[in-house]
This record gives C-alpha cells, sequence and structure tokens, in this order.
C-alpha cells in the first residue's frame, strides 16, 4: 500500500506540461487527433515570437552572468504516513553554474528523533535512500529529522501525522455512456472536516493498468499513472488549464483546505471519462482500474506539494517569478512531513449505480 | 461597498476643512473687490494660444499660469493701480506689460517665438518664477520643441522617453517606453492627450511612443503633490496637449527618419477668417518597405508586413469671441502581418495569412468659454479605445475539391466613452478656486477569440463546432462606471505662504461591486525670498483599474481590468517636502523628497506569467502593498546657448505581500538606487547644435537561483515501484529543482549610455528656396555599451546551468531631416 499512498505526491511531477494548444500530450484519451491545430491563442503565440524575433534578432548579444558561489548543503526529504516505514532519501545541492549534477549522499547518519529520545538511526539502503528497520509513525506524535554527513552541517526538522481523513461515504455512479465504449463516472466523497483548525487535502485518481494476452496467457502490469479528472468545486483550488474547455478544469491532483468548509460536512464531486476495453480479442487488451485516493496533510507538505511541481512544470521562464520550493528543514533543503492517506477502490463501471 | 475606515474618516474632516478655508473669500471681498485681469496668452507668429505660460507680477510676489486655453486670471489687491507683470513661457520671449486693472479687466498678450542667435540680445528674462511662487510641485513641464533637439534611438524624437529623462522617471527595459514613476507601476499613470485617456503609448513593442511631436505643444508630467482636478491613478499624471495649429498662414512641416516620416499640414480654418485653425500631421514607419527586398530574396512565396502609423488632427473654432469649440482627434495603429503560399507539384496548396493590429483611437470635443474675467468653464466628451486584434487564417486546396480553411481571430482592449465639465473661479487676490465632475463608461474586453472555418472532414468540423461554441465574444466583456467631483483652492496666504487645498471624491461601480473613496490633497510653498521657496505636499489617491502586463516588455497584450472582489482597487498616499530656488542666468535647482505608500498592488504569482493562457487572471495575481521613498535633484537650465539638466534620484521601492517570499518585504523589479539622467544642448552658432544625453541606473532587481538540488520526495510512482521497500532497485533518474535566493536579491549589471545629435540647420526645405530645414545626425548607445536586457537560464558544461544576459542595441546610427515652411 506505500506505494498507492505515497503515489498522491507524484502527479505534478510527472503530469504533462502546462496546457498549451501545441502540446497534444495534454488531452490524454480525450484528445481528438482531428481538432483544427489553429487556435486564436496559437495565432498570438505565433505572432508575437514572430514579431520579438524580427525586432529584437537583429541586434541581440549575449553576456554570461556570474552567479555567486554556492557551499554545498544536504538535502533530506521523508514522507511518512500511519504504519508506515521511516524511508528518508538524501542527497546533496550543488551551485547553480556548477558543471556537475547533484549528488546523492550514501554516508549520511540519518536519525528519527521524538523528544530528546533517538528512536531509530536508519539504515543506508542503495540510492541515497535510508530507511528504518522497525519503528514506524504514529498519530499524535512530533518527529524530527537529523541527517549529518561529513562535510555537510547538520540539517533538522520536525513533523507529525496529520488526523487521518473522515470520508463517510464514498458513492462512484456512471453519469452517461456517450458511446458503447465512452464512460463518464462520477466520484463523490463525503468529508467531514475537522472543525476549529485549518485541515489540508489532497485528492487523486490512479490509474492502474495491465497489459492482458489471452493467447499467451500473460499479464503484464503497467505502471500506475495519474488519470485527469474535473470538478466544478471551487474548494479544489486551482486546476491545469484547458484550452479546448475552459469551463471543464482539468486536474491530476488536487489540493485543497477546508477555508470554504470548516467543521462541515463536505461533498467533493469529480467526475472521470475512460473508454472501457474493447470486447476480448485474439490479441493483447488492456484493462484498467480506478483508485480515489485521499490523504489529509499537514501544513508543511501541503505547501511542498503547492511550490515544487509548480516549479517543476514552469521551469525556468524569463518572463515570470520564479518559484521558491517550500523546505521544513534547517541548514539545508528538503522536506519531513507526514500525511494520512486513504483509498477507495472505483468498481467496475458495469457495477455501478446509474446517476438520476 | 468598502467599509469607511480611519482613512475615510480623516478624508471627511479634510473637506470639512477645505470648507472652513474656504469662508475667507467672502470675509475678504467685503471691505473692497479685488480687481482681475483676465486674458489669453498666444504665439504672436502662429496665433496658437500657449497652456502652461506664466503670468507674474514680482513686485506682488503673485502670479499665475496659463490654463489648457491659454488663459489666466490675474487678481490684483484693491488698491493696484498700476502692476508689472511678466508673461513668459519657455521658447518665447518674455514680455513685460504694465496693467492698470482699474481701467483694464481684459488683456490678451502675445509672446514672440525665441529666435535663436549668437549675436542677437539674450533672452529678456529668466524662468523659473513659475516653478519657485507656484504652490504645485513634483511638476515639470517640458515643450515639443525641447524633445526634438534631444538625441533619439533612431532619430526618432519621443516625448515618453524625454520624460524617462525626469528625476524619479525610470524607463522599464531597454528602449522601451514604460514610465515607472516613484517606485510605482506602469499602469499607474494617467496619460492624457487632450484631456482624453490613452491606454497603450508604445508602437513596435515598446520602442516607440505614440506621440507624434510635430503635433504636440508640451507635456506636463505631475509625478506628486496632485491637485484635486486628477485622479485615476497613483503615480503620475501626464498631460499631453496637442497643437492649435497656426492661425495666421499655412505651414508644412516634415521629417524623414530612419524608420518613419511625418507630415504636418496646419493653418487658419478655410473662410473663417483667423476664427479657426486646424493642424493635421500624420506619420509612418515604412521598415517594411525597406525590408521587403532583403525578405523577399531570401524565401519565394513570402510577404511580410510591419509598420505603424499616427493621425493626429485638431480643429479650433470660435463660434463667438468668447466660446471656443474645439475637436481633437488621434488614431494609431501597429500593423504587423505574414503571408506565405505554398504550391506543391501535385497541385495542393497552401496558403497562410497572419497578422496583429494594436493601437488606440480617441476623440475629445471640448467647448471652452470665460463667463466672466473671474469665471472660466470648460465642458468636454471624451472617447478612448485601445484595441488589439490578431487575425491567421490557412487555406488549402486540393486539385478539383473546393478550398478548405481555417481563421482565427483574438480581439482584446478598453474603449471609454465620458464627459467632465471644469470651472475655475477667481473670487480674490488670494483665491482661485477650481471644481469640475467627470463620469466614465469603461467597457472593458479582456480577450475574445471567435473560429471561422470549412473544412472537408466531419470529425474535424465537429471540433472545431465545438472549440467554436466556447468562443463567444459577449461571454466576455464587462462595463464599469467611474465618476470622480472635485474642489481645490490655490490660497495665497500672504506674501510668502500659498497652499492648494483640494479634495477628489471618486467612485466605481461595474457588476456587483461598488467603491468608493475621498481623497484629500493639499500642497503648500513658502517663499523664503522671492527666488527661493520651500514645499511641501499630501496626496492620497485611488485607481481603479489593473493592468495585467507581462514584466519588462511592453506588448499589445497586455490586459487593462477593473477591480474584482478578489482583487481591489488600488491605492496610495504620497507625502513630499522639497525647495526650489533660481539660481540666476537661467538656472533653477530643486531638491525633493518623497514617500509614498500604495496598497492593492498587484504582481504576478512566481511561475505565472501572461504566456500561461486559460487561466482566470485573479488566479495568477497576488495582492500586496508597496511603498517608496526617496530623494530627487533636478538642475535645469533654460535659456541661453546651453541648456538642459541634471537629475539624479536615491530611491527605494519595496514591496510586501503576504503569498510572495514567505511575506518578507522584497525590493520592486525597478528599485533603482541610483538613477542620473545628463541631458545637455550646446547651441554653437544659429546653424549648429548639439545635444547628448547620458544615463545611469542601477541594474533591475532579479531572483537568481543559486542551487540546483535533487527532488528526492519519492513522488513519481514509476520511482516509488523502485523505491519501496520491498521492490528495491538501482539507480534512477531524479527530478531537478532549484533553490532561488531571496526575491529581487540580485541586481542585473548597471545600465548607462550615451546618445548624441548634432542637429544642422540650414535654409530651405525640399529644394525650396523659402522655409527652413535641420538634418540631424546622430548615435544611440555612443560606446556600444551592452546593457541588460533580461535573464535567460540555458544549459552549461558538466550539467550545469548558467545565467545568460540578453542585450539588445549596441551603436545605432541616427538620421533625421525635418524641414518646415
Amino acid at each position: 500500500m506505500l506505494l498507492r499512498y505515497d503515489a498522491f505526491f507524484n502527479p505534478p511531477l510527472a503530469m504533462p506540461r502546462p496546457a498549451s494548444p501545441f502540446d497534444e500530450s495534454f488531452f490524454d484519451e480525450s484528445f481528438d487527433e482531428n481538432a483544427p491545430t489553429l487556435t486564436p491563442r496559437m495565432a498570438i503565440g505565433l505572432l508575437l515570437l514572430t514579431l520579438l524575433l524580427t525586432v529584437l534578432g537583429g541586434c541581440e548579444t549575449v553576456v554570461d552572468v556570474n552567479v555567486p558561489p554556492h557551499e554545498r548543503q544536504l538535502v533530506a526529504q521523508g514522507f511518512f504516513a500511519p504504519e508506515s516505514l521511516w524511508t528518508v532519501r538524501v542527497s546533496h545541492t550543488v551551485g547553480y553554474s556548477e558543471p556537475t549534477v547533484p549528488g546523492l549522499v550514501e554516508d549520511a547518519a540519518v536519525e528519527i528523533w521524538e523528544g530528546d529520545q533517538l528512536l531509530e538511526r536508519l539504515a543506508r539502503r542503495d540510492s541515497g535512500t535510508y530507511i528504518a528497520l522497525g519503528s514506524r509513525p504514529e498519530l499524535g506524535r512530533l518527529y524530527s529529522l537529523r541527517v549529518s554527513a561529513p562535510g555537510y552541517e547538520t540539517v533538522e526538522g520536525g513533523g507529525a501525522l496529520p488526523s487521518p481523513p473522515q470520508i463517510t461515504a464514498f458513492e462512484p455512479a456512471l453519469v452517461s455512456a456517450p458511446s458503447e465504449t465512452r464512460r463518464i463516472v462520477r466520484l463523490r466523497l463525503i468529508l467531514d472536516d475537522l472543525a476549529g483548525e485549518t485541515n489540508y487535502y489532497t485528492l487523486a485518481v490512479l490509474h492502474l493498468r495491465a497489459l492482458v494476452d489471452l493467447q499467451a496467457g500473460s499479464v503484464t502490469s503497467l505502471p500506475p499513472a495519474l488519470f485527469p479528472f474535473t470538478s466544478d468545486n471551487p474548494s479544489l483550488g486551482n486546476p491545469l488549464p484547458n484550452p479546448l474547455d475552459p469551463d471543464s478544469p482539468t486536474y491530476y491532483q488536487a489540493l485543497l483546505r477546508d477555508d470554504r468548509f470548516d467543521g462541515q460536512a463536505h461533498t467533493l464531486d469529480v467526475e472521470i471519462a475512460y473508454d472501457v476495453a474493447s470486447p476480448p480479442s485474439p490479441g493483447p487488451t488492456v484493462q484498467r482500474a480506478f483508485v480515489v485516493l485521499f490523504a489529509a496533510l499537514s501544513e508543511d507538505l501541503y505547501r511542498y506539494a503547492k511550490t515544487a511541481p509548480e516549479q517543476a512544470l514552469f521551469g525556468e521562464n524569463p518572463f515570470a517569478e520564479p518559484l521558491r520550493v517550500y523546505s521544513n528543514l534547517s541548514n539545508g533543503f528538503g522536506l519531513f512531513a507526514g500525511f494520512s492517506p486513504r483509498a477507495f477502490p472505483v468498481p467496475p463501471d458495469s457495477l455501478l449505480p446509474v446517476v438520476p | 461597498m468598502r467599509q469607511p475606515g480611519l482613512f475615510h474618516l480623516a478624508s471627511v474632516a479634510w473637506a470639512t476643512l477645505c470648507l472652513f478655508c474656504a469662508s475667507p473669500v467672502r470675509a475678504q471681498e467685503a471691505p473692497s473687490r479685488p480687481l482681475t485681469v483676465s486674458g489669453f496668452v498666444s504665439d504672436a507668429a502662429s496665433g496658437e494660444r500657449l497652456p502652461g505660460a506664466h503670468v507674474y507680477a514680482p513686485d506682488l510676489g503673485h502670479g499665475v499660469a496659463t490654463n489648457t486655453a491659454g488663459f489666466y486670471a490675474l487678481t490684483l489687491p484693491a488698491h493696484a493701480d498700476t502692476v508689472q507683470v511678466r508673461v513668459s513661457f519657455v521658447g518665447y520671449q518674455t514680455a513685460s506689460l504694465i496693467l492698470m486693472p482699474v481701467e483694464t479687466r481684459w488683456r490678451d498678450v502675445t509672446l514672440m517665438p525665441e529666435t535663436s542667435g549668437i549675436g542677437e540680445v539674450e533672452v529678456v528674462a529668466e524662468r523659473g518664477e513659475d516653478e519657485v511662487a507656484s504652490t504645485r510641485m513634483s511638476t515639470t513641464a517640458i515643450t515639443a520643441a525641447e524633445v526634438e533637439l534631444l538625441p533619439a534611438l533612431l532619430g526618432e524624437p519621443d516625448l515618453i522617453k524625454a520624460i524617462q529623462l525626469l528625476p524619479g522617471v525610470q524607463s522599464g527595459s531597454e528602449g522601451q517606453t514604460g514610465l515607472y514613476v516613484r517606485g510605482g507601476g506602469p499602469d499607474q499613470n494617467l496619460i492624457l492627450l487632450d484631456g482624453a485617456p490613452l491606454y497603450n503609448v508604445s508602437h513596435v513593442l515598446g520602442f516607440l511612443s505614440v506621440f507624434n511631436t510635430s503635433a504636440i505643444a508640451r507635456v506636463e508630467l505631475t509625478k506628486g503633490g496632485f491637485p484635486a482636478r486628477y485622479g485615476g491613478r497613483l503615480s503620475s499624471v501626464v498631460d499631453v496637449t496637442m497643437r492649435e495649429g497656426n492661425r495666421h498662414a499655412y505651414a508644412t512641416e516634415g521629417s524623414v527618419g530612419v524608420v518613419a516620416s511625418a507630415l504636418t499640414v496646419e493653418g487658419p480654418m478655410p473662410g473663417l477668417r483667423r476664427r479657426g485653425a486646424f493642424i493635421v500631421s500624420a506619420r509612418r514607419t515604412y521598415i517594411d518597405v525597406l525590408a521587403k527586398p532583403f525578405l523577399s530574396g531570401r524565401t519565394s512565396g513570402q510577404n511580410f508586413t510591419s509598420y505603424f502609423y499616427d493621425l493626429n488632427a485638431r480643429l479650433t473654432f470660435d463660434a463667438t469671441a468668447r466660446d471656443r469649440l474645439t475637436l481633437s482627434a488621434y488614431l494609431g495603429d501597429d500593423v504587423y502581418g505574414t503571408a506565405y503560399t505554398s504550391t506543391s507539384l501535385d497541385g495542393f496548396r497552401e496558403r497562410f495569412d497572419g497578422g496583429a493590429t494594436w493601437g488606440n483611437g480617441l476623440a475629445t470635443l471640448r467647448w471652452s468659454r470665460p463667463f466672466s474675467n473671474r469665471l472660466f468653464t470648460t465642458a468636454a466628451l471624451t472617447a478612448s479605445r485601445y484595441r488589439f486584434a490578431t487575425t491567421t487564417r490557412l487555406a488549402q486546396t486540393v486539385p478539383g475539391l473546393p478550398e478548405t480553411f481555417q481563421e482565427a481571430v483574438y480581439t482584446s482592449g478598453i474603449t471609454d466613452l465620458g464627459g467632465r465639465v471644469d470651472a475655475e473661479w477667481t473670487p480674490s487676490a488670494a483665491h482661485a478656486v477650481r471644481a469640475g465632475a467627470n463620469l466614465t463608461r469603461h467597457r472593458f474586453n479582456p480577450g475574445v477569440g471567435t473560429l471561422r472555418y470549412s473544412l472537408a472532414d466531419s470529425a474535424a468540423t465537429a471540433a472545431a463546432d465545438t472549440l467554436a461554441r466556447l468562443l463567444t465574444p459577449e461571454s466576455f466583456a464587462y462595463t464599469t462606471w467611474e465618476g470622480f467631483a472635485y474642489a481645490e483652492d490655490d490660497w495665497q496666504l500672504g506674501n510668502r505662504l500659498a497652499a492648494n487645498l483640494g479634495l477628489h471624491a471618486s467612485a466605481m461601480r461595474g457588476g456587483t461591486q461598488t467603491y468608493a473613496s475621498l481623497q484629500p490633497r493639499l500642497s503648500a510653498r513658502f517663499l523664503l525670498t522671492p527666488d527661493w521657496s520651500i514645499k511641501g505636499s499630501f496626496s492620497a489617491m485611488e485607481q481603479y483599474l489593473h493592468l495585467l502586463a507581462n514584466t519588462g516588455v511592453s506588448l499589445p497584450t497586455d490586459l487593462w481590468l477593473a477591480p474584482t472582489e478578489r482583487v481591489p482597487s488600488q491605492r496610495s498616499w504620497q507625502a513630499a517636502l522639497g525647495t526650489t530656488a533660481r539660481l540666476g542666468r537661467g538656472w533653477m535647482v530643486s531638491v525633493e523628497g518623497f514617500y509614498k505608500d500604495m496598497q492593492g498592488l498587484i504582481e504576478y504569482r512566481p511561475g505565472a506569467s501572461f504566456a500561461v493562457p486559460g487561466q482566470d487572471w485573479q488566479d495568477k495575481v497576488e495582492v500586496g502593498r508597496g511603498w517608496a521613498y526617496g530623494g530627487e535633484l533636478f538642475l535645469r537650465r533654460t535659456t541661453g546657448r546651453t541648456t538642459g539638466w541634471l537629475g539624479y534620484t536615491l530611491s527605494w521601492s519595496t514591496r510586501r505581500f503576504d503569498a510572495l517570499n514567505e511575506g518578507v518585504a522584497f525590493p520592486y523589479r525597478y528599485d533603482r538606487r541610483h538613477d542620473v539622467s545628463l541631458v545637455f544642448n550646446h547651441r554653437f552658432s544659429d546653424t549648429l547644435d548639439l545635444g547628448l544625453t547620458w544615463v545611469y541606473g542601477t541594474g533591475q532587481a532579479v531572483t537568481l537561483a543559486t542551487a540546483r538540488f535533487y527532488e528526492n520526495g519519492l513522488l513519481d510512482p514509476r520511482q516509488l515501484a523502485r523505491l519501496d521497500p520491498s521492490n528495491p532497485s538501482g539507480p534512477i533518474e531524479l527530478p531537478t529543482l532549484l533553490h532561488y535566493g531571496p526575491r529581487g536579491g540580485f541586481r542585473m549589471n548597471a545600465y548607462h549610455r550615451l546618445d548624441l545629435a548634432l542637429n544642422w540647420h540650414f535654409g530651405g526645405a525640399l529644394f525650396l528656396k523659402g522655409g527652413e530645414s535641420t538634418l540631424s545626425v546622430g548615435a544611440y548607445n555612443v560606446y556600444s555599451r551592452r546593457n541588460p536586457f533580461f535573464l535567460f537560464a540555458a544549459p552549461g558544461e558538466g550539467g550545469g546551468r548558467v545565467y545568460k544576459q540578453a542585450s539588445l542595441f549596441p551603436i545605432l546610427p541616427a538620421l533625421a531631416y525635418r524641414f518646415r515652411f
């Protein structure tokens, strides 16, 4: 289950680049190859680019700019869930202009503390990963991470598990079947929010696929991926823009806070659209299943999940102000934070009730 | 509606104070009624009236400036039998006259233009009396004639770039026409052309401004101590006045430059016998014409269009001896396009046409009338629109089949319709009262797309149908109403102390939103000597517009937007203290310090930019506050052989947004610690003069990455599959993140540049015997400094990254020829 739960935090890094008329991958399964390729925004982009290049191209010169030297620091990251083994990966930074890539740190001392008590020194695995052999996080306790390595300052940070989300109902239902193979499914979660505190959540739909070859008698699992969904719930925050349908924002992972429903029962409706498997045929077919993942996040993890993916998404746009990635560690970078997930498998469409 | 706060309570108190202050008007009138002499100040040669001329009575230490209609009303003490008055205006010889107010209540004055010449008598009087004696501060006027003597990019005189050379004003990036006044943003400047607002003053992506100096009389920049008559923007008012045209004779003026040519025709209105005048001025670039031979030689079947044009016109008609009607109009567009046609061997033909057009259009109809020599009124109707439109069309023809095409159109812009009335009343020698009101309807079009198509494939047609339905124009446009009323009194409190007290009340309504504010204004001066005064001012401002703009470059896609529930209006208050002195021999010096506080500012969220489409603009921005403070030195000489100025600004401009930079204050992108402008013009002889400008500015504040690190967070499910303890694996590829230093914590390289222009004046124009000509030869960026335009990241060695600085203009020669006959 660790795999599924941690997958919450993948989406922004794994998802496509921001929507762009040039980026067909944005449309995923719903992309229509026959759609016209010329849109007003595309036209603007092309024209402005042409203009800018025309005006500026003839006289532009480029000069290198020196960035101040950087002293390498440790980067540690450990996200923990109830009953999961402590797992921390340690690497180090490099200067922006340094002619090398960041490196993993294989000789670090990684310790989990609770107050003044050392709970466990994690054992080193490969790829800069350190894991616990016995201890696991528990609800209601405050832990701290301490990482040291020769030649680096010790980094420290603390975190706790948030209370698990109170999902009182999960109600998937079939909205429509526009064609023989097309299905639109509504996934409804009813959340009972804890009052008197700011709570942070995330919601994603995990797409599990397997390649089934009846003739060969083989089943090959494909890497899990996050599946796009739509929602008009304003609490879900900023979705990825959808240029073909601005009124239907598309999410791969939604981050939300309880500002609009503090202490109340809140209904979250999202919709997914997909094609069911074709009837059995002599060749291999793709079988798919969906799991709705909903987790309560610590504030630190929420802030990290807001900033890190956006930086990775938008890159180094010279006309945009850069985004700083949130960190709760001192003397270094990274995050040590907890989350409490819940998973809800979506039944096959043939078993779903129909939305009245 | 915003709840009244302490600030508004203070405003109400201010209004009460203003009413109290007005009471002495009646008290002073009672014993003996003061006498007022009024009239118009005009150019003796052309008959054009001169706004901004100064009428000054040195013995009384009292003076007034002519209004935009060239009207003055000088009220004198009742005991004054004869009064000596000096009337001055830059570029004209000062007139000295004796007024006898008991006998003459109306006195028109004509000023002779300065005739340059070494052997001639130097200009009689020096300017500066108005700057010293006026209650206004932080205000500078420049005439178009002064602008034309300055070196210019590609030889094209530019009003906005001349303003950028004044202290307290900064340009944005290299060559841009954006104005950043006292720490404010480019949207915080009210730019008026004959009273109507202009929303985008840029041509060629911001490298030239829309003002054709041939049609402009003068420009006045106010960057603080705003009189109550102005409102609607936080940082400055740029009031541009067009010329009226020659009432006495027809004249033609033209210029031929590297990138543009202009032609101006003016003269008396036919059949009206000096009761009216017209001026029409047109300018067009011909980059496309010049570039065509080079472009067409490279790619067959390809056409390229690139030009802009301006058309200014003004008609003035004196309906009666007192009633004047003025119609001013401006129309200007940038037009860019590209087209290509290709035909394959099998007969398949494809044609692409793409184009973008953006520009302003405005018109002002003004009626002015002095009802008495104490009361002058003006009423005006204004219309202004800014529009951006782009069209692309792709057509394909397969032999034997009908043509298929798809055409996309995108438009955005803003349209204003407004009406305004103003009254100027001079009840006594101690008071000059102004009051007025304005109502404007804004129609915002924040981006509309339409699609037309005829496609062969039914699936493609269906998809296009879906897209076309989403591009419904009316779903985007919306309307707001904005109005204001004001009253101000220029109050003479004895011989040394004078104050301008005012109140500006404004409101905006749009949709469900209503904003209202009371904005007190105060400026005062104290004369230490007749040539030296100290001044102070306080002004509150409110702005019901936001500009969603790209940082650094003026693009036509910049959107003007009204405040919303989530993004409130902008507010500011500014206090300034300074001193102005006349040093003799035409020298003036002014030193000012200011502090400005701004709220309701918007900044793009980190990572967001204009280039990310399909997102609500409100989601792209954060709202916060800012403050700026600093000092300005302005040393200027306006008469004599050598003229020009030295401007120096030492300033700090800071922003603080809860959601940016972890809530910590950071320097504004255009925070410029040191800003120096040296403007120098020397007249060697009647025929030769030299213009020189040198500017220096601290580099822009930028945020740079200092380190790179792995995103270690086990975020990718494919990684997770390998990192799960039950499924260990070998090395994996990790995404890399960047650590950025503090926001605005680094500086680009400093900006400095020297421009030169040599102007040769000679007789004859366009091979004609009459008239006069000027040939200007110069260079922009004489020592070819590689100034920063923007920084961008690029791959470095061994997986590292590097920042590179893009620079635009090396040394650029300039050549321009101007003629007049």
